[in-house]
């Protein structure tokens, strides 16, 4: 089918929208539009400190569907603190002269789970040396972001970049004026550094190779806009690191492909936000055939994305990186995953260099 | 069933306004809109209220039971049990009120004890929650196993609704229509079903099959449909079964029956009005389709996300068309049908117009003032989301003040 056809040729030119056989299926508007140049890095480390942001799939979801269901505000869920961990993810970036730039994503959930998982990663001293560049904020859902305190603490003077969509709540976080009983988070440490709040019309280029586009999406749990980092590794060409990917995988990488000048596909990492509850839909095997078609080389996944998707996107020939054994060494293991026939996620301390 | 009434009640009953048009029609639907907003969707569905049945799948089930049970009462039963008078001489409040708990509690029964404690515990485990969640297993926790239940009773409704309208619509009582009110109602019940069960069989089961990880193959065949469909989803089928059902709607309603009913032979005429409606369903939503990647700027494609994910664009075109739905019935039920003068061609090009127009404003309302009293988060194509459970609670609102209450306070029985 033509469809069939775009997707083959996304993947195979990679190139310049107009010169690709893409161009008769994209509205004249997008064909027209400038690419932008984002620059290229030398490599990219990514570290996991954190992908476990609840422990236990049943629990998170019992917690959901107890207070209404998948539409209700996450500010309004009193969740099973003995089952939230948090999602961050520490990026190390080298220039092609050399220097580094290191940029952390999302400030986890469970304040005793996220200062854990600081410390035992490095980050947390890093902070507290301020040798930490940019605070990333993926979006503002609870296991990325309701562990703020633990970052602002150790330095409330980091620069930050955020989705321009968070709600009155978020940006309370952000002050440290925010406290709430019920979803039990809070913060009173008010962030004091330089604040970028990046929309959906403009993509923000933070260093050479190194950009963020945000997309204004609902999403659940009365939640909106997500942003990724998207670097273009000389050489290798573009790769993703993402929260939760609310956005979709594919539909990322189209708009990557579509928009960033001499876009090549390589690699992703993070959370993909497919089945993320290890539950199944039958829109997950179209994403298995759509990622086949898109040509990345490696794909280093964790969090949201599933371990039932992870595994099966792995046996229908996708380059799903294998992690270690060292997420055994923390001191709370989720219940999804061990005992596997192969560790199909980057977890906890798992290191993907791009 | 008693009696032997051949006139059905709702082509007996006569309207009048008790005050002039436009403002009665305006009165009546401002009622509704403030009782199924403030009120009605606050209290049952919104996030943010008390119930929360919008989780989301669960309330758009309900919603969609409680039109089909009403569609079986008015449309196949004529309100039996309830005789003729009581519908003509009741209170139109306490009358409404009565049909109205009636048809909900059997929607109650049907989705709770049928679907939940009976089909789905003693056969089709797919159909029930609770049968899915006792039975355990990799995925089946506490919110997927009844949005996935939901789901599967979704679109088995959906198919109920959409083949008896279909019947009723193309062949009328036939060929039952010299039997007794009980024999013919109850035979075309029955056919809607049986139709039902076997379109879900083809278009939606295998998709159930597939929502379950390892997918079981042996249970179904692999969707056959993902060539066209750019997805496994049987959302694909969902996308053509509404805006065909949305015909139906205005067959009956805007066009007075036209222009099946041009057709004097009744067999010619259900043949070719089942024809015609499933083609023209399957014609409406391709088209919509571009019409979205015009509007969007970018074409779904296998494996997208967002407005990109084919699925959400089949299921858009039935929230765009269930939208149309509302705002013709609005007019039909409202605002007399208006216009009443002109060739009939004209009047049904009027208020088909009308319908699509009001149904795109509506829409644009629904987006635009969602966020402020449903607890919606700004923006389209939210995963999982859907504007169905708005849109068919106030339907079933708007023909329940209609048929039920006799369009109170703002129109009266004649």
């Amino acid at each position: 089918m033509e469809r069939r056809s775009f997707l083959k040729g996304l993947a195979v030119t990679g190139a310049a929208i107009g010169a690709s056989g893409v161009g008769p299926f994209i509205s004249k508007g997008l064909a027209d539009r400038k690419l932008e140049n984002i620059g290229e890095c030398k490599s990219v480390k990514v570290t996991c400190v954190s992908e476990t942001s609840w422990f236990d799939s049943p629990r998170m979801l019992q917690d959901i569907k107890d207070a209404g269901g998948a539409m209700v505000c996450h500010y309004d869920i009193p969740w099973t603190q003995s089952n939230i961990g948090g999602y961050v993810a520490l990026i190390e970036v080298e220039q092609l002269d050399g220097s580094k730039h290191t940029i952390q994503l999302d400030t986890g959930w469970e304040q005793g789970w996220t200062d854990y998982v600081l410390d035992k990663s490095g980050l947390g001293s890093m902070l507290d040396n301020k040798k930490v560049d940019v605070l990333v904020m993926s979006h503002e859902h609870e296991d990325h972001f309701f562990g703020l305190k633990s970052t602002l603490k150790r330095y409330p003077n980091i620069p930050m970049v955020i989705p321009n969509t968070f709600y009155p709540e978020g940006k309370s976080m952000l002050a440290g004026k925010y406290k709430n009983d019920k979803a039990k988070v809070n913060n009173d440490v008010p962030h004091k550094g330089e604040l970028v709040e990046v929309g959906p019309d403009k993509i923000y280029k933070m260093y050479p190779g190194v950009a963020v586009k945000m997309f204004d999406i609902p999403i659940m749990l009365r939640t909106r806009g997500e942003q990724c980092l998207i670097f273009n590794v000389k050489d290798k060409g573009v790769a993703t690191v993402t929260g939760c990917c609310h956005m979709g995988l594919l539909t990322m990488l189209n708009w990557a492909a579509r928009n960033i000048e001499g876009y090549k596909p390589y690699a992703c990492y993070g959370g993909l936000h497919i089945a993320a509850f290890e539950n199944w839909d039958p829109k997950f095997d179209d994403i298995i055939k759509g990622a086949k078609k898109m040509g990345l080389q490696k794909m280093g996944c964790n969090h949201c994305t599933g371990w039932i998707w992870a595994q099966k996107a792995r046996d229908m020939g996708l380059p799903i990186v294998l992690g270690t054994q060292k997420y055994k060494e923390y001191k709370k293991l989720p219940t999804t995953g061990p005992g596997a026939k192969e560790n199909v996620y980057l977890r906890n301390g798992d290191v993907m260099v791009l | 069933m008693t009696e032997n009434t051949e006139t059905r009640w709702l082509e007996e009953r006569q309207l009048k306004n008790v005050i002039p048009q436009p403002f009665s029609g305006l009165l009546n639907l401002a009622l509704i809109v403030v009782l199924s907003t403030l009120l009605f969707y606050y209290v049952f569905f919104s996030p943010a209220g008390y119930m929360r049945l919008y989780t989301p799948n669960l309330g758009v089930a309900l919603v969609i039971t409680i039109l089909m049970v009403i569609h079986w009462g008015m449309d196949c039963f004529d309100f039996w049990p309830f005789n003729r008078r009581f519908l003509k001489e009741t209170n139109p409040l306490v009358k409404g009120i009565v049909l109205l708990l009636f048809y909900v509690v059997i929607a109650l029964l049907v989705m709770f004890v049928l679907y939940n404690e009976v089909i789905g515990r003693l056969g089709p485990i797919f159909f029930s929650g609770p049968a899915l969640l006792a039975g355990g297993g990799l995925g089946q926790y506490a919110q997927t196993a009844r949005e996935n239940a939901s789901y599967a009773q979704i679109m088995m409704n959906t198919c109920i609704i959409f083949f008896t309208i279909l019947w009723l619509t193309s062949f009328g009582y036939a060929p039952w229509g010299k039997s007794g009110k009980t024999t013919r109602a109850f035979s075309v019940w029955i056919m809607g079903m049986f139709l039902a069960v076997i379109a879900f069989a083809l278009l939606f089961y295998p998709h159930i099959a597939y929502q379950f990880y390892p997918a079981q193959i042996f249970m179904a065949a692999s969707p056959w449909w993902s060539d066209w469909a750019m997805t496994i989803s049987s959302m694909f089928h969902f996308g053509w079964i509404v805006p065909a059902l949305v015909l139906l709607y205005w067959t009956n309603m805007l066009w007075e029956g036209r222009p099946f009913s041009l057709i004097g032979n009744p067999f010619w005429r259900g043949v070719v009005t089942i024809v015609v409606v499933v083609l023209a369903g399957i014609v409406i939503m391709f088209a919509s389709n571009r019409i979205m990647d015009w509007y969007f700027g970018t074409e779904a494609f296998e494996g997208g996300s967002m407005a990109e994910l084919p699925a959400w664009r089949w299921n858009h075109v039935a929230e765009m068309f269930m939208y149309m739905a509302v705002a013709g019935a609005v007019l039909y039920h409202y605002f007399d049908n208006w216009p009443k003068g002109f060739s009939l061609p004209v009047r049904a090009i009027i208020r088909t117009a009308i319908a699509m127009a009001g149904g795109l404003v509506m829409a644009w309302l629904y987006y635009a003032l969602g966020p402020v009293f449903l607890g919606t988060v700004p923006g389209i194509a939210q995963e999982g989301d859907t504007s169905l459970c708005w849109t068919v609670m106030f339907l079933i609102l708007v023909i329940a003040h209609g048929v039920f209450f006799d369009g109170f306070p703002f129109k009266k029985r004649a």
